[in-house]
């Protein structure tokens, strides 16, 4: 069954010898309660997953003063994938990349000298909400989106563009990509092991396996393009 | 001075024998003054071994064997062990038996399990030519001689023992440590700590294979004789150090370091200290290679074979509790194909999904074509 597949990798990723050593205090335990969370819908037809905003996977603090968190909202209906909506929120924590001394107002200093950090970036890798107007591929990457007032982070709201396809993006490949990106040398290591491969293909099977199918279908079309037929 | 040892046996002959051997052995009998003791039955047999005064007590496994008054004691060696913990709070306890009659794959962790057993150690092998039991008997002894003498029983004293340094005490803090703030430490306690997790588990300390994968280099590279110069200010010179050496693994850092170049520095360094360490001594350095592929610089050892191996050719091996501060225990697809000591169990179930992949894939080298 995927609910329990997905429950046991998500178990393995928490694990000290996998993301646990980069994950901020309390942050396994939000993980471990959103596995328990799954887990108890393994009966029920329709199911989700969810990470919430209001408590995300926080990886600990890296040596550019960089917080990364992620929320997650996946859809399923028995072994099926539904809809997977996740985000990606860089913090900042070194004021001098949070605040321009003589451009920004006084009250964004004041901000962040009570939170102590401050969104530098977001980014919602998304699936197509049904009944959009807008021309949108069924699975996109959103820079910016709608912050929260704590977040501190200057994005127009009305800006909703651009969409850029994306595969879509579960904990489990964000993980492997925070790695990468924010902690390159100290997961060299883990990211070496096999079974940490074997876990991260899992999650790219099961998530972007059908993506990339219709991706190549459309790469070869000769009728029309690749962001024509994403958009369709 | 030589350690004081109270030997307890229920067969005369053996008391004698052993007596003897400790007597006449060069190694032994300089360092050993052995009393021979028939199991106790009475507080009155108790009280003799006490004033012996013991530093070391050797028991033998198998007490079924009535004495001269016709008595039996009724307990085995093991269940000895727990009574003569208790009023010998302080004193290594080795259990003495024959193979024949112990065999210790019917006790898997009873060091780990028991704490009033300290080592165990077989008739057959004490004396052999060989062997360093009699060296590490008198390690035991000594270190539990040093605890014994402390005056202070503070985490800090403790840590002056082990010569650590305060980033390898903050790591020692979290490998389970037996000391609890205000309370001090208790001897047994604490032996057994040092012994079956600081010295056995890499992380903190490295013994020569561990020690070489993380320079990036042999383990004869390890062991020639410049280069245990260079590296003898990282050595553990702490209670109980065993005879085939440990070292700490952040003064190693520290040496390698401080022997490398900039250049030599930007690279990872297994990479980098070879590079210096040839460039010094102008002399071609051998690099750890993988068990498995052949590859160079291995960057793990893999817990079956002891050798070292790539991370990627390798699969986590529970094969033990230690703590989380210490190195990943990790088994390389050579024992995983090869070595009978091999256990399945120990891989968690994301590793053995591959294990029948690993068993079938051509070696690295293998799969290069030669035609």
């Amino acid at each position: 069954m995927l609910i329990d597949e997905y429950a046991t990798n998500l178990t393995f990723l928490a694990d000290q010898r996998y993301i646990g050593r980069f994950l901020a205090a309390g942050s396994k335990q939000v993980l471990q309660d959103a596995v328990g969370m799954l887990r108890s819908q393994r009966r029920a037809t329709i199911w989700k997953f969810s990470i919430l905003r209001e408590r995300p996977l926080a990886f600990r603090e890296n040596n550019q003063r960089l917080q990364v968190d992620v929320t997650a909202i996946i859809d399923g209906r028995g072994d099926q994938v539904i809809d997977v909506r996740t985000l990606l929120r860089v913090w900042c924590l070194d004021k001098s990349l949070c605040y321009r001394e003589g451009i920004d107002a006084d009250l964004v200093r004041t901000r962040f000298a009570e939170a102590g950090r401050r969104v530098l970036a977001r980014f919602h890798f998304e699936r197509r909400v049904a009944g959009t107007v807008r021309p949108e591929p069924v699975y996109h990457l959103q820079v910016g989106g709608v912050p929260l007032d704590d977040e501190n982070c200057w994005f127009p709201k009305q800006l909703e563009v651009p969409r850029f396809y994306f595969p879509p993006m579960d904990v489990i490949l964000l993980c492997e990509l925070i790695l990468v990106n924010f902690f390159h040398e100290d997961s060299r290591d883990l990211r070496e092991k096999p079974e940490w491969k074997r876990l991260v293909m899992k999650s790219q099977q099961t998530f972007q396996g059908a993506y990339f199918n219709d991706f190549y279908s459309h790469v070869n079309s000769e009728a029309n393009t690749i962001l024509g037929n994403l958009i369709l | 001075m030589p350690i004081k040892v109270v030997y307890i046996d229920d067969v005369v002959q053996d008391l004698l024998k052993y007596k003897a051997k400790f007597a006449i052995d060069s190694r032994a009998r300089e360092k050993f003054a052995i009393e021979p003791i028939n199991t106790p039955k009475s507080p009155g047999d108790y009280d003799r071994i006490s004033k012996a005064n013991p530093e070391l007590l050797l028991i033998d496994y198998n007490l079924d064997i009535p004495d001269e008054n016709n008595e039996v004691i009724g307990i085995s060696g093991v269940t000895l062990s727990t009574e003569l913990r208790k009023r010998f709070s302080e004193v290594p306890i080795v259990l003495f038996t024959r193979k024949s009659v112990f065999r210790i794959q019917d006790y898997t962790k009873i060091k780990e399990t028991l704490c009033s057993i300290d080592e165990i150690v077989y008739k057959q092998d004490i004396f052999k030519a060989d062997s360093s039991i009699l060296e590490e008997l008198y390690k035991l002894s000594a270190g539990y001689k040093t605890l014994r003498n402390q005056s202070s029983r503070s985490w800090d004293a403790l840590m002056k023992l082990l010569g650590a340094s305060q980033s390898d005490m903050e790591l020692l803090e979290q490998a389970e440590s037996p000391v609890s703030y205000g309370k001090g430490w208790a001897a047994a306690s604490v032996a057994a700590w040092i012994r079956n997790i600081v010295l056995e588990f890499p992380g903190i300390l490295y013994d020569q294979v561990y020690a070489s994968m993380l320079l990036g280099i042999s383990k004869g590279a390890f062991q020639s004789e410049n280069v245990q110069e260079t590296f003898a200010p990282a050595k553990y010179k702490g209670i109980f150090e065993p005879p085939d050496g440990r070292w700490w693994k952040s003064k190693l850092l520290n040496v390698a370091y401080s022997m490398m170049n900039k250049k030599e520095r930007e690279l990872p360094l297994r990479d980098g200290f070879p590079a210096a360490l040839e460039r010094r001594k102008e002399t071609a350095i051998e690099r750890a290679k993988c068990v498995f592929s052949g590859e160079s610089p291995a960057d793990w050892v893999c817990h079956v074979l002891k050798k070292p191996v790539m991370i990627k050719y390798s699969l986590s091996y529970k094969a033990d509790n230690r703590p989380t501060v210490m190195d990943e225990a990790r088994v390389s697809f050579e024992a995983i194909r090869t070595s009978n000591d091999f256990d399945e169990r120990h891989v968690d179930p994301l590793g053995r999904e591959l294990i029948p992949d690993i068993r079938k894939m051509p070696k690295p080298a293998e799969s290069v074509s030669v035609d």
